[in-house]
């Protein structure tokens, strides 16, 4: 008992501690420079998305994409190399070809996040979607779209001839922006579901990461209008928290793996 | 493979003959559900296939080396086991480290103790875990051991069942 609580505490320990490093990896070296703040976020957006990628492929190997589960996990690795791609992308556009990133080829890999997520979403819910009440789904809908309204409001409130000037770029925000939104949905229903539930951290953590996404994308759409965002800027912050949340979720839904315990490998044993 | 036993369980009975016991038999299954863990298996297939020629002639016409008891016990361990695994490897660990670390048992003993899968269930799936039970209850409720398992689902399905 006592050794399972110092695990629990280790896991909110690295948690935290990963958030504090990034944020300050992030902020510290833009006291000194732009080049060095440049130079660690391209490190970090390199490093932090690859461990997302390994960890969610991991995590779907050992769900061997059997039952509907195993098939979620393997749709949500798919997103995960699918941003490592994209930030790759973004930054062979932006550093190597010196060409605008947004919108480009990286945003298709960035915007495929979305259908991934709803597919990953609806396979991990569909042992249980029964359990989903009318009341449920009203409520989650309701509040993800007053969450799509303030986000419209506050994004597209600021410089609106940029949308009518620009009609590609406006357009492409605009689906970032719905689709965060949309997000929200299955991230609560999931949480309300398995509510009191062990499996309700992992999603618990995606919410977090799906939250710190819809912000950082809202605040990155502002900056991108005023030209401000570039590698270095505060606001990757946002988007390596998302990851360290998503990282520390698939770390969690796979502790149940562990080779003392594995059912499977041990089955004998175990009857 | 899996399909292929029960093919020649369920459409060919000359191969499997009486003195071949019930507990044999799903111990093959169980063995070939761990080989080919990565295919499904229709649980309703395998019990049909075990029930087809009808537990209660089985039963009659010979006098099984195993109590009855502990045959219902390995179905009900392949109805737990198939049940979780529809929905996921990750489901079936969860329930597996669930019952070890608290109750020191294992999927088996549930048939004794069906409040230990019911609270194990409710600690790792909290609100929705009501639909999981149902998903293992239509499963037994699919054959015609559900006679003999009446007792089983009952405590399972009991709100106020605790260990």
């Amino acid at each position: 008992m006592q050794k399972a609580s110092i695990k629990r505490f280790s896991f909110y320990e690295m948690l935290v501690a990963s958030l504090i490093a990034s944020f300050f990896a992030i902020t510290v070296p833009n006291f000194f420079s732009v080049n060095a703040a440049e130079n660690v976020s391209i490190a970090m957006f390199f490093t932090i998305p690859i461990i997302f990628a390994s960890i969610a492929i991991i995590n779907a190997k050992k769900n061997r994409i059997t039952g509907t589960h195993g098939k979620a996990w393997f749709f949500f690795a798919c997103l995960a190399v699918s941003q490592f791609v994209a930030d790759q992308t973004w930054f062979v556009y932006d550093k190597i070809l010196e060409i605008d990133p947004f919108p480009s080829m990286s945003d298709v890999f960035y915007i495929s996040f979305f259908p991934l997520f709803i597919i990953f979403s609806i396979y991990y819910i569909a042992p249980v979607k029964n359990a989903i009440s009318k009341k449920q789904m009203l409520g989650t809908v309701s509040l993800s779209l007053l969450v799509l309204t303030i986000v419209f409001y506050l994004t597209y409130s600021l410089d609106f001839s940029y949308f009518t000037e620009k009609p590609l770029e406006s357009s492409v925000a605009l689906t970032y922006t719905i689709g965060d939104s949309l997000m929200l949905i299955p991230t609560i229903l999931a949480i309300t579901l398995f509510l009191r539930g062990k499996v309700n951290l992992s999603w618990v953590l995606i919410f977090f990461g799906i939250l710190t996404m819809i912000v950082t994308d809202s605040l990155f759409l502002v900056e991108e209008i005023a030209l401000n965002y570039g590698y270095g800027h505060p606001l990757d912050i946002g988007y390596l928290y998302m990851y360290i949340f998503f990282i520390f979720g698939i770390y969690n839904n796979m502790q149940v793996f562990s080779k003392r315990k594995n059912y499977l490998l041990n089955r004998e044993k175990f009857k | 493979m899996c399909v292929k036993i029960i093919f020649l369980v369920s459409k060919k009975p000359v191969s499997f003959t009486l003195d071949e016991d019930l507990f044999n038999k799903v111990k093959v299954l169980q063995s070939r559900i761990e080989k080919e863990i990565g295919k499904k298996l229709s649980i309703s297939e395998l019990l049909n296939a075990l029930t087809e020629k009808g537990i209660k002639r089985i039963e009659s016409t010979y006098a099984f080396s195993q109590p009855i008891h502990d045959i219902d016990k390995d179905l009900v361990h392949v109805i737990i086991e198939t049940s979780l695994l529809k929905i996921g490897v990750d489901a079936l660990e969860q329930v597996s480290n669930t019952l070890q670390e608290k109750y020191g048992c294992f999927l088996g003993d549930c048939y004794h103790h069906p409040e230990y899968l019911k609270e194990a269930l409710e600690g790792i799936y909290g609100n929705s875990h009501d639909e999981i039970i149902n998903s293992i209850v239509t499963e037994i409720s699919k054959n015609t051991l559900n006679e003999k398992l009446s007792g089983f689902i009952t405590c399972l399905q009991d709100k106020n069942a605790k260990s």
